[in-house]
């Protein structure tokens, strides 16, 4: 297969998945394949997964061991399972002769227009940013997170609700664990019982607000929340552990995230239709804050960086 | 073959394998198949060596016979009873309940030997590739897609018997 | 002629009149309030093999009902998904709660079978007086 010529240096800015997209696109054509495009995209992805492994190339050895082993054997002499013998596909290429120079630049084009709408479309579609942990930071219009954006929230009038949850099935009988309230008078004592060291109780709230509940649940994953409340608004604190994969869904409108940073810590502001969200990472645990509207935002900010010591 | 055949195949392998497997994935949207695929390649490479060591482009000779086999195996799954199909749709089917896939199983079980329902339990449940199958039960992959044959063949004949 | 001019231009502003009410019932719609904020659901295995699903909701305010619809577990048969079972709250009772602004629930789960991937699907719930927020997460596979 031909290295990689200038003329193609762009596909080393892309990802493994948008490279397979533009194989997957120059392979499953009725148009004769560009064999240099071809080659030159199957070599970038190669290459990025030697040196990034995500699991997508067979191990050359243990493929060789295999092929000795369970295919190059005496029972599998001339046979042939899956190939049918089409004597003109290995005659020596000739370039096709009854090209018109309107269907060259058409395909030319159409590959160049569909590789710039993919980049557009991975900068418009989603925003990133980098958190200090190297973590991916990313957002649609609807959707803040550390993880995979998943599918944004869909809410119905209580005019369109319909009862058309999903029936129940299983064979086995599942069990349950669910966050308990916790007897402490204060999140600080919570952190405390639990050995939070990487996030404090805020020494700042808004005005009116006091702590409502603290709760926790300590299964696979470990949450504490705490929750206050001014007797009409909520603000909750809640730290859940990540095990390296972030993957809170936090909703927001269109508008782009406020990003401030404290320290090493990068927080993310977001708005949502009824409420501020701010999250953010520490080494063991995803953060999140939310609260209503009512709440200025720089006051807001004040109750952070009274968290963070 | 002769030793300098042999060794024009293991650098080939060593150095297109893997561009050769994500090119048949393209085609084929499963890793293990694209595997499958690639392997297959190369045992046609060495029935033709000397059509590969004669070509101008070995590599190109090598994709050619790739995108070949991934086509045919397209329309082998496809075309390949409409048992596997019959049975890939009812267990896809999300809405399936759990009681009628059990029965689905059940049928199987009493028409085939331990060893057949092992292979369709491989196949359709646990999606094992076939090379790792011929692994475990120490048979070639030809051996490995006789026995699967034979094994559909027979589901086939007893549900078209049952209808 | 000129009457049947008239109910022309009279249906045609009908027309538009209900498809301008249409577009902004739907823009109320979209202004809708959001009642979750935040929900994440991850999946892992225990040393026996069991699945263990952790499920994590805020929402903006104290909501009358609250935490997860379903979780649909589903398994890969080595070219595509397909489910094993769905847990509600009708057969898993605590799936929701009432009167609370977050809920936190982890379920462990036996899966059918061993060595296969699995992954869940988890439907988030939240309802208060103005109706009802729906928010569909799918874990990554074990």
């Amino acid at each position: 297969m031909a290295d990689s010529s200038r003329r193609y240096s762009y596909l080393e800015h892309l990802s493994v998945d948008r490279l397979e997209e533009l194989l997957d696109l120059a392979v499953n054509t009725d148009e004769e394949e560009k064999t240099e495009y071809v080659d030159a995209i199957l070599e970038v992805i190669v290459r990025k997964e030697k040196e990034s492994p995500t699991g997508r190339l067979t191990d050359v050895d243990k493929a060789w061991a295999d092929f000795q082993t369970y295919y190059n054997t005496e029972d599998g002499r001339g046979q042939t399972l899956h190939f049918t013998e089409e004597p003109k596909d290995f005659a020596e290429t000739k370039p096709a002769k009854n090209r018109t120079l309107r269907k060259v630049w058409k395909t030319v084009l159409l590959v160049a227009t569909i590789a710039i709408c993919l980049l557009f479309s991975m900068v418009a579609a989603q925003a990133a940013g980098f958190d200090i942990l190297g973590a991916l930071a990313r957002w649609t219009d609807d959707v803040f997170t550390f993880g995979t954006v998943q599918p944004k929230t869909i809410d119905t009038p209580y005019s369109e609700t319909a009862n058309n949850r999903e029936e129940g099935s299983a064979r086995r009988t599942p069990s349950i664990k669910i966050s308990e309230k916790l007897p402490y008078s204060s999140f600080q004592e919570a952190l405390d019982a639990y050995s939070v060291t990487e996030v404090s109780e805020p020494s700042k709230l808004p005005d009116g607000y006091s702590l409502d509940y603290v709760c926790a649940l300590n299964a696979n994953d470990f949450s504490l929340d705490a929750v206050y409340t001014n007797g009409e608004d909520i603000l909750s604190i809640s730290i859940i552990t990540h095990n390296g994969n972030p993957s809170g869904q936090v909703e927001k409108t269109e508008r782009p995230p406020e990003v401030f940073e404290i320290g090493n810590t990068t927080f993310y502001l977001v708005e949502n239709i009824d409420n501020y969200a701010v999250i953010w990472l520490t080494e063991h645990y995803e953060c999140f804050i939310l609260s209503s509207l009512n709440v200025d935002k720089n006051i807001l900010k004040d109750m952070i960086y009274s968290m963070i010591d | 073959m002769r030793p300098e055949q042999d060794a024009f195949l293991e650098r080939l392998f060593r150095t297109y394998f893997n561009e050769l497997e994500i090119y048949a994935y393209a085609l084929l949207k499963n890793r293990s198949d694209a595997e499958a695929a690639a392997q297959e390649a190369f045992h046609i490479a060495c029935i033709k060596v000397d059509d590969i060591m004669n070509s101008s482009n070995p590599a190109g000779w090598m994709k050619k016979t790739v995108k070949n086999i991934s086509q045919n195996m397209r329309k082998r799954k496809l075309r390949e009873s409409s048992l596997v199909t019959h049975f890939e749709d009812m267990l896809g089917d999300v809405g399936m309940e759990d009681s009628k896939e059990f029965e689905l199983f059940e049928q199987c079980r009493d028409i085939l030997t331990d060893e057949e329902y092992d292979l369709l339990i491989s196949i359709f449940v646990k999606g094992i590739p076939p090379v790792r199958k011929a692994e475990e039960l120490n048979i070639s992959i030809w051996a490995y897609y006789k026995r699967v044959e034979k094994m559909i063949d027979k589901l086939r004949r007893e549900l078209e018997n049952e209808k | 002629m000129f009457h049947r001019k008239a109910v022309r231009i009279l249906v045609v502003i009908w027309a538009v009149v209900l498809i301008v009410c249409n577009v902004s019932a739907s823009a109320a719609d979209h202004r809708a309030s959001l009642k979750i904020g935040y929900a994440t659901a991850t999946l892992s295995k225990d040393r026996y093999g069991d699945l263990s699903i952790a499920c994590h909701i805020k929402a903006n305010g104290v909501m009358d009902t609250i935490g997860v619809s379903s979780i649909r577990i589903e398994r890969y048969n080595g070219s595509k998904w397909i489910r094993e079972g769905t847990l509600t709250d009708n057969d898993l009772p605590g799936l929701l709660t009432s009167n609370r602004s977050l809920y936190d629930v982890a379920v462990s789960y036996s899966p059918q079978y061993s060595d296969v991937s699995y992954r869940a699907v988890v439907s988030f719930y939240a309802e208060d007086s103005d109706g009802v927020s729906t928010k569909s997460v799918t874990t990554k596979s074990v």
